[in-house]
This record gives C-alpha cells, structure tokens and sequence, in this order.
C-alpha cells in the first residue's frame, strides 16, 4: 500500500476529499519527524510507540576477522508496538 | 527532548498545521493508524513515502517491522554527517595505542606551550601599557614591548611619532591602540585555549575506555571479594554448628555410659 492508496482509503473512511487527508497526512508526518528530531518518542494507543535514541559512538569487533571498527554516533528512529496490536497479530 | 509525545499533542500539532480543528484532528490520526494497522494484519506493507515503510514480520515478540525513510534516516543524522567509520589495524597493541594518544598529547602541549609564549608577550604588553601611562618615561617604556608582535611594533611607532608633537596626548591614544591590540590577542589566545581541549578529548578516546574498562574490573573484583567474604563465614558458621553438635553428643555418650570425659 503506498502513499496514494492511503490517501484515498483515509478520504473515504473519514468523509472529507483527498485534498484534505492529503494535507492532514502530510502535517502529520511533518509534526512525527519534528518529534524524532527533537528525540521525543510518539504514543499512538492502540498501535505502538515510535522512539528516537541515540547511539553514542562505539567500537564494533568483527569476531571472525578481529577487524575492529570505531563507528561514528548515530539517532535511530524506531517502532515498538503496542500489547493491543500484538494480540490482534496472535489472534 | 526524550519526552513522551500522547496523541493529543500529535493532534494539536497537526491542527496547528493544518488550520483543522483538534478533535478533527485526532479522529483523522487515530484512523490513519487503524488503516495502518488493519492492512499489517492483512500481511500488507504500507509504505510512507518520506516517513518509512511498516511491514507484518513473523516474529511473535514484535510484529511489526519498520524501516525508517533514508532520506528521513539522513536529515536526523545530519549533525553526525561529518564522521565517519574508523578501521582501527588490526593486531595492534594497547600499548602502542597509548604512546600514539601520548604523542598527541605531548604535541597538544608543546602547542599549549607556544600559546603560554603569545599570552606572557600579550602581559608584557599590559604592563607596558600600565608604564606609558606615565608621561614622564614614554620613550623608555615604550621599547619594553616585544619586538615580535606586529601590533606591538606599530604602536610603538605611533607614540615615537607622536611624542615629537604633543607628548601630553600620547598616553589616551596609545593606550587605546594598545588595548585593541592587546584584547584582539587576548580573544585570538583565549579561542586557540578554548579549542585545544576538545583536540585533545577527541584524539584520547581510546585511554578513556581503558578506563571505563579498569573501573569495570575494580567492580567485578569487589563483587567476587564480599561473595568470598559471605561464602567464609558461612563455612565458619556450620562448621560451628557441626562441632557443636558433636561436642553435645559426645557429652552424652560418655554421661550415659558413666566414664569420664577426659
């Protein structure tokens, strides 16, 4: 399913035009990669929590090739979803 | 920063984006994220372009598999754009890694020590200043200030020049030069101080794990040294119990049969 798709299924289930859920989406993306710059997690109940950490710099060993690498800090945005959503997943 | 967002302040945010109404607001993402979550259930994928990519994975404990946009990925890791990954050598010896970071540091002080040089000329040249404030000694005074310096030397001829004129109205004039000179290389010497730290943080990263890494060990040796201490007065513990109890049965042994202790 892409944007589009999202779009125009967002459109019919809520009863306004493309336009609208375009422009409502759109902000709502906007408002997420707000909150993941600032660092700030986003609780959405019902489907889960996205988080933004980040990870200072590190050294990683390669085990098989006793290569080590010194990795420069990064923020990873990542999805933890909620109790509710895993159930539905289980049945 | 770190916070916890709920969904009414996603709301309001995207109402204030937008111009709609909060309520309106939170109905369309409550239903953007039950879409999303209906078609994951589906086993579909649903891709947000410049947001991420949601997919159904088999994996009981986390069902839900999300790949952040890189163009995304590559706006919040701009501030670490700059660096890089580093291969350090492999085979190489903490030893030799500490005569490196022992060599930047004796470098970044060698460094240091020039900046000294700047600062103690920089004093030389307020003291100087304070000196010529004397009307009496100008010319005298004047050739206390280091050659080396550029600013120096172009005061100096100033108040040579000046002197010959109105020696009355040097000091003011001068000593204002002097002060803007003197302050510029203040600031230029306290920035160059400012910054040499941080060089040399960043070039001794590998002696601060070494560190981290010895305060670990000290832990862990504490750790074993009060289990050591606790598993001691255990033993000592039923070892008196047992001697106890064989003392008392041997008391009784020899007072039922009649014979003498010792």
């Amino acid at each position: 399913m892409n944007l589009t798709e999202l779009k125009a299924l967002l459109s019919e289930n809520l009863g306004c035009s493309v336009d609208e859920s375009e422009a409502m989406l759109n902000a709502t993306i906007e408002a997420l990669k707000e909150y993941a710059k600032e660092l700030d997690s986003v609780a959405i109940p019902g489907f889960g929590t996205l988080s933004c950490t980040k990870i200072d710099e590190q050294i990683i060993d390669n085990q098989k090739t006793g290569q080590k690498v010194l990795t420069p800090p990064q923020i990873k945005l990542s999805f933890k979803s909620s109790v509710v959503l895993r159930k539905k997943f289980v049945g | 920063m770190n916070k916890k967002i709920p969904l009414r302040s996603l709301a309001e945010s995207v109402s204030n984006r937008t111009g709609i109404d909060a309520d309106k607001a939170q109905a369309f993402v409550k239903a953007l994220f039950s879409v999303i979550g209906d078609k994951l259930l589906q086993a579909e994928t649903v891709n947000v372009d410049g947001f991420g990519e949601f997919s159904a994975s088999h994996n009981t404990v986390e069902p839900v598999r999300f790949l952040v946009d890189p163009t995304l990925a590559d706006e919040l890791n701009a501030p670490f754009a700059m660096f890089n990954s580093i291969d350090i050598p492999i085979g190489i010896d903490q030893d030799e890694l500490k005569s490196i970071s022992d060599d930047m540091l004796s470098e970044s002080e060698s460094e240091d020590g020039n900046l000294q040089q700047s600062a103690d000329s920089v004093k030389e040249m307020s003291v100087a200043v304070a000196e010529i404030e004397n009307p009496v000694s100008e010319q005298v005074e004047v050739e206390h200030i280091n050659e080396n310096i550029d600013c120096a030397d172009e005061v100096k001829e100033e108040i040579s020049a000046d002197v010959d004129d109105t020696p009355v109205e040097i000091p003011t004039a001068t000593t204002e030069d002097i002060n803007t000179c003197e302050t510029q290389e203040s600031r230029e010497a306290k920035v160059e101080i400012y910054e040499e730290p941080a060089v040399v943080v960043s070039s001794s990263i590998i002696p601060e794990e070494e560190e981290e890494y010895v305060e670990y060990s000290d832990e862990e040796n504490e750790h074993e040294k009060s289990r050591f201490g606790i598993g001691f007065l255990l033993g000592l513990v039923t070892g008196l119990i047992i001697g106890a109890l064989c003392f008392v049965g041997y008391t009784f042994y020899f007072v039922e049969t009649g014979s003498k202790l010792f």
